[in-house]
């Protein structure tokens, strides 16, 4: 049986969204200047012309839109497009998730944006966005994913606050924060730029320190930064919630975005468990699966456990998805040998040589920065420290087990990371030796899943001897 | 493993759409030539080409193109100077959308866009009953005959 799905007439507002700067606030300033005053452009009349053509185009777009979900064959079809008219059928096995995010323009209008996502899809955009109504939305993905008795499991502001903490960054927050303050400066008509840095200025000079006032300025710009990223994160990631199925899982989160995803089980390509420095330092982990195909967030992964402690996140994940779980199987680790163990420490300790021969040199050459070349030098170190102490992790911790899945622990970047994919997900083996390896006779195992993330994690410095075998035999191949 | 060429219409179609870009870009450049002379020569380049793309070469390519549903797999063999043969096996599909532009909504034909992770594979403006006949076989797995 067939159900017709029309879109919200939302819709015909996102079709002129992308008019809004060049043309509907422009002639909606023109229409309250021609009420106040009674004076109006020559141009008002071509934009009102232009507006109400592109506003014709938008509605009769809107009016072609529909979704049609076959019950039975467990189809969805979806007809777009006026001139250039699109007709897709998925089939719902097919879809990878289904994503619903609402604003709060969208909450007045009981509207809400819906995304089918698969694995075909473009990287930057969902296969499908469109408006639906909040009971139609209900009623398709209740037709997608059945109603079912699902378990809600909510977490504390604690552990979402770490979430945001983990995953927020300076440099996110000077992403995501200049182009607001510069749009908000410009339709503002206030120079808040210059405002700002004005009060860094003040405000860094007033700090006494040992070092100097642009190491006050630095450090106060990215500290705002993060602080920006991480309330933006926090406002994400706010009322997270985790309703699990039979089948299927679903993640809510958002206050005034608010954003709800669910896919099949079946969908995930990968989970990891992660450890980010904060994480460490609490002794918490973090739980993600991966989901091909995954609207404007492709590259991104999603958190199915914010933060938990290792044996609680184990016993979760043996919960919800038993299925990845890998226990029979075969372990690969580091050589357990002093000198293979140093070997890891290699890379740190040629930084910090680097670092501290650099420093000295600029040191002596520009001694008027020297405080500057301490700080930086200071900077530096931590951060060779933290990568010291994960190369540790990978030494002591690091394996590769090949079971009915595959497990892989090992660091990665600044965390660390366990990695449990099917072993039919397996999308690439490689071994990669440096000569050093060669003396030591050891390679780099890196394993990469076949998934649009294409997550991988490598392990340094095992014995190549037995990877080889271990490969050869459990994927029937010849390295 | 059945083989099958396009319809004349798709060959219509692309002369068509040929011979309308060439009659624009054609008409652009003498409406500009007298600002700029060398737009005369462009013109006639253009039209040349225009009429050899649509009269001589899109025949034979036109001939060159075939569309075979084997088994497993959706093959699609064209090219002239440069020959390509594209299979997509059935297993690796996701869906099927049709694409149909206002011009060939008139010859009653569409394009089929077989979508598979991180690619596709573009058939040719075929009869929309076929094309609907690939979209339900890879959403429902029947290939009506």
């Amino acid at each position: 049986m067939n159900k017709t799905f029309r879109a919200h007439p939302l819709m015909i507002f996102n079709f002129l969204k992308p008019f809004l700067f060049v043309l509907l606030i422009p002639v909606v300033r023109g229409l309250i200047q021609y009420a106040a005053n009674g004076e109006y452009d020559s141009i008002l009349h071509f934009e009102i012309m232009l507006l109400l053509a592109l506003a014709v185009i938008g509605f009769l777009r809107w009016w072609c839109f529909k979704l049609i979900l076959n019950e039975e064959k467990h189809t969805i079809t979806v007809i777009s497009g006026l001139f250039f008219r699109r007709t897709a059928k998925i089939n719902v096995n097919r879809l990878s998730s289904v994503q619903t995010k609402q604003n709060p323009l969208e909450f007045i209008f009981r509207a809400v944006t819906f995304r089918l996502n698969t694995e075909a899809g473009s990287l930057d955009k969902a296969d499908y966005e469109f408006k639906l109504s909040v009971k139609a939305a209900r009623e398709v993905s209740t037709l997608l994913y059945g109603k079912g008795d699902n378990k809600k499991i909510r977490f504390s502001l604690f552990k979402i606050a770490v979430l945001a903490a983990t995953t927020s960054s300076a440099f996110t927050g000077i992403i995501v924060g200049v182009p607001i303050i510069y749009r908000a400066g410009n339709l503002l008509e206030i120079a808040i730029s210059d405002m700002l840095l004005n009060e860094l200025n003040n405000l860094s000079q007033k700090v006494e320190t040992y070092f100097p006032p642009v190491v006050n300025t630095i450090c106060i710009v990215l500290l705002l930064s993060y602080a920006f990223s991480f309330f933006y994160s926090l406002f994400k990631y706010l009322n997270f919630q985790l309703r699990l199925g039979k089948d299927k899982i679903e993640m809510r989160s958002g206050i005034f975005v608010r954003t709800r995803t669910a896919f099949k089980k079946a969908a995930i390509n990968n989970v990891r468990i992660e450890q980010s420095f904060l994480m460490l330092l609490l002794r918490r982990f973090a739980m993600r699966v991966s989901v091909g195909g995954y609207g404007d967030s492709k590259s991104k992964s999603e958190v199915v456990i914010p933060l938990e402690k290792g044996q609680e996140i184990r016993k979760h994940f043996a919960e919800y998805l038993p299925f990845f779980k890998c226990d029979t199987g075969v372990f690969i680790k580091p050589r357990p040998t002093a000198i293979n163990r140093s070997r890891f420490l290699f890379f740190p300790g040629i930084y910090f040589i680097t670092a501290s021969i650099t420093a000295i040199i600029l040191g002596q050459r520009f001694e008027d920065f020297t405080r500057f070349v301490l700080f930086c030098l200071i900077i530096v170190c931590a951060i060779i420290f933290v990568d010291a102490w994960f190369c540790l992790f990978e030494c002591f911790k690091g394996k590769v087990d090949f079971g009915e899945n595959v497990f892989i622990r090992s660091r990665k970047g600044f965390r660390n990371c366990e990695l449990y994919c099917p072993k039919e997900n397996v999308g690439e083996i490689k071994l990669v030796r440096f000569p050093a390896d060669m003396w030591h006779h050891t390679c780099r195992l890196r394993i990469t899943v076949r998934s649009e993330r294409a997550d991988s994690l490598c392990v340094r410095h095992l014995d190549y001897e037995t990877v080889k075998k271990t490969v050869n035999e459990y994927f029937n191949i010849n390295v | 493993m059945k083989e099958n060429t396009l319809p004349k219409r798709t060959i219509l179609l692309w002369q068509f759409r040929i011979i309308i870009s060439t009659f624009v870009l054609v008409a652009a450049c003498l409406y500009f030539e007298p600002l700029f002379s060398f737009l005369k020569i462009a013109a006639i380049v253009i039209g040349i080409f225009g009429i050899i793309l649509a009269l001589i070469y899109l025949p034979f390519f036109f001939k060159s193109y075939k569309i075979i549903l084997s088994n497993d797999a959706v093959i699609v063999k064209y090219g002239i100077i440069i020959k390509v043969e594209h299979i997509m096996p059935y297993k690796r599909m996701i869906y099927a959308q049709s694409f149909e532009s206002p011009l060939a909504r008139i010859f009653g034909i569409t394009a089929v866009r077989l979508k598979a992770a991180r690619s596709y594979l573009l058939v040719a403006e075929i009869e929309k009953e076929s094309a609907q006949a690939i979209i339900d076989f890879l959403a429902e797995g029947e290939l009506h005959e």
